[in-house]
């Protein structure tokens, strides 16, 4: 008997020493795999010890190219290999777990499942590194599309937005008002912005619905009564969607509608907003999305005059920012409600302040040209 | 004769008068509740009802085939087109309902399994076309067009399938094997009753105080005048499923104050349909 326990025991610490000493092997074959390829496809001068400007960039670009692909290469194998290892018609572990929900009562809805596991660490990180109430990096371009009268680029995170505005201008009878401009709306995915490849890039119901969405939410924030009779176009096309489309589409045609100079009651910024084990977690990934969390998204906008960081800070404290579209998929209980709203504020005050950045820096930018 | 001369040259000023007093113009007050009045398996089709509430009566009509197990979409709606109803807001309430179908609020796909006369499951669905036609619109038709669609699924009665096709066989069922037996009928097994109310923000501009006052269930005339509109849909275990919201809006709280309300009349709403059953 103590001879058998000695055995565990041996393999026990053996295992302990392995682990390690694999997790580093699997570390230099990943490091030295990825200095290699980037290496050979980047460097280029061999005259030099340091890398030149267009091979740093070269090589920091390949290492974003490849990590993402790593990235994606986990998604699909964290979704695929249950199927794989459980048996067709057996439940994995899963949907297991999904298909007992129901029974649960709703404050154990959100807790203690492996899906709130996978969402939120044990040590409070996401899947990205990020807290749950950090957002992910904004990076914009205005004024890309010359023929456009505003347009803006937007990354948000993985999220790639392209939006265009058009007009005002007269349009279509049909589509004219007497006494505001009609705002028109489309929004499009490209075939590959997401993991499975789409068929049409608009016109489908999703598509038609987030149209519908963000016209409605801008009509609340242009000055529709000063140009009566006309139209404004407003295109957004997702090029790469990795979550929160809808508030990326808001925050990036907020920006071009500023670059195009067309009167607005303020900045309108958007952000997603999701629960986790009664905790609220913001700016939710696909894979956050998909992971059955209720979702809300919310946007507001404040006004133009308080641009600047510090003042728009005082803004939210006179309650002077206001909601222009709220957003609920899934379930929610009513006790996380005010929850869930109060970090999808925060949010979107934060949201504002990159949002406000940008625009003014680009006001900065354009004032030369304006002779200012 | 000078009240309607008020209602049509300045209906926000004819509006705010009553509302102002707690009111609207037809007496209700501002959070009363409307009656809902409706009648199940008039319309035809396997399953079928009328609602008529808060001035909007909508008939709703079930159809139901059978098809293969497969991933698609057990589920289309339509609303038929009316002169009330513009094509827009057609195609928009049309997607919201949808949506409430595909994240299963209403029934769940594996309820939609065609059963035999031993109430075994086939390896056949049932698809269903819902159509929805507006009979009159004064008001929201979400609210009345969720529970009609709840009511005509309550009603739903479809029959047991005799399959003509081994469990053995890996040949593909042909339709000549699939036959449908109305002597023994099954019901579908619901998920529990949504509830949709619909809410106005009115902003009265000329008093004092630019406060926002909270409607409920707004007619056409009211919603026109509005800031904002909001539509809510709660299930069971006061969950809400749904949350839409148009126009400017400051407070957060009053998000938080139609959930409640549109949670409390839900569960008057189910107490009353047990009482009755």
């Amino acid at each position: 008997m103590n001879s058998i326990q000695n055995i565990q025991q041996v393999l026990n610490l053996q295992i302990r020493l392995f682990i390690p000493r694999f997790q580093l092997r699997e570390f230099l074959t990943v490091y030295n795999t990825l200095s290699e390829r980037c290496f050979n496809a980047c460097a280029r001068d061999y005259t030099t010890s340091t890398l030149t400007k267009d091979e740093g960039s070269c090589v920091s670009q390949c290492i974003d190219k490849q990590m993402l692909v790593n990235r994606r290469f986990m998604l699909v194998f964290a979704e695929q290999a249950p199927k794989a290892l459980f048996k067709q018609g057996e439940q994995s572990p899963t949907e297991a777990i999904k298909s007992a929900k129901p029974e649960q009562t709703p404050a154990s809805q959100t807790t203690e499942t492996p899906t709130t596991m996978s969402i939120i660490s044990e040590h409070g990180f996401r899947i990205d590194g990020r807290r749950p109430a950090q957002i992910r990096n904004i990076n914009t371009r205005l004024g890309l599309n010359r023929n456009a009268e505003g347009s803006c680029y937007l990354e948000h995170g993985n999220t790639k937005v392209l939006c265009a505005v058009y007009g005002p201008y007269e349009g279509k009878a049909s589509k004219r008002l007497e006494d505001r401009c009609a705002i028109v709306c489309q929004y499009s995915t490209t075939t590959f912005s997401g993991l499975e490849r789409k068929n049409r890039p608009r016109g489908d119901r999703k598509s038609t619905e987030i149209s519908r969405l963000l016209e409605k939410a801008f009509e609340s924030v242009i000055l529709t009564e000063s140009f009566p009779r006309s139209q404004i176009d407003i295109f957004c096309e997702v090029i790469q969607g990795d979550g929160s489309n809808l508030a990326a589409c808001v925050n990036a045609t907020s920006l071009a509608l500023a670059d195009a100079g067309i009167p607005m009651k303020g900045i309108a910024s958007a952000a997603t907003c999701g629960i986790v084990d009664a905790k609220p977690i913001v700016d939710l990934t696909s894979r956050e999305e998909t992971d059955l969390l209720p979702r809300v998204t919310v946007s507001g906008f404040s006004s133009i005059i308080l641009l600047l960081h510090s003042k728009f800070q005082l803004a939210t404290i006179c309650g002077r920012d206001e909601v222009i579209l709220v957003e609920l998929q899934n379930r929610l209980h009513i006790d996380h409600l005010s929850v869930v709203m109060d970090a999808a504020k925060a949010t979107c005050a934060d949201v504002y302040e990159c949002l406000a950045v940008v625009a003014q820096q680009h006001l900065k930018a354009c004032a030369p040209i304006l002779g200012h | 004769m000078s009240s309607e001369v008020l209602r049509g040259i300045d209906p926000r000023g004819y509006v705010s008068t009553f509302i102002r007093e707690g009111v609207y113009p037809d007496g209700r007050g501002l959070l009363d509740e409307q009656k809902l009045v409706f009648k199940q398996g008039e319309c035809g089709g396997v399953g079928s009802s009328v609602v008529s509430t808060q001035g909007v009566t909508v008939s709703c009509t079930i159809e139901a085939s059978v098809s293969l197990v497969s991933d698609a979409t057990l589920v289309d709606i339509q609303i038929e087109s009316s002169q009330q109803l513009a094509e827009k807001d057609a195609e928009d309430y049309n997607n919201l309902l949808l949506s409430l179908f595909t994240n299963e609020h209403f029934i769940r796909r594996e309820n939609l399994r065609c059963l035999d006369t031993s109430e075994k499951t086939l390896p056949l669905e049932w698809q269903l076309h819902v159509t929805l036609k507006v009979l009159s619109l004064e008001g929201s038709l979400l609210d009345a067009a969720v529970c009609a669609i709840g009511a005509a699924l309550a009603d739903t009665k479809l029959p047991s399938i005799a399959l003509d096709h081994a469990d053995t066989d890996e040949s593909a069922i042909e339709k000549t094997q699939i036959q449908a037996d109305y002597r023994t009928v099954h019901k579908l097994s619901l998920e529990e009753p949504l509830m949709c109310c619909s809410f106005g923000i009115f902003v009265d501009s000329g008093a004092k105080k630019n406060d926002e006052i909270l409607l409920l269930t707004p007619t056409l005339e009211v919603i026109a005048v509005c800031r904002s509109t909001c539509s809510v849909v709660v299930g069971k275990n006061d969950l809400m499923v749904l949350i839409r919201e148009r126009g400017r809006l400051s407070q957060f709280s009053l998000i938080k104050k139609m959930c409640m309300i549109t949670a409390e009349r839900r569960r008057k709403f189910v107490e009353s349909l047990r009482s009755v059953v």
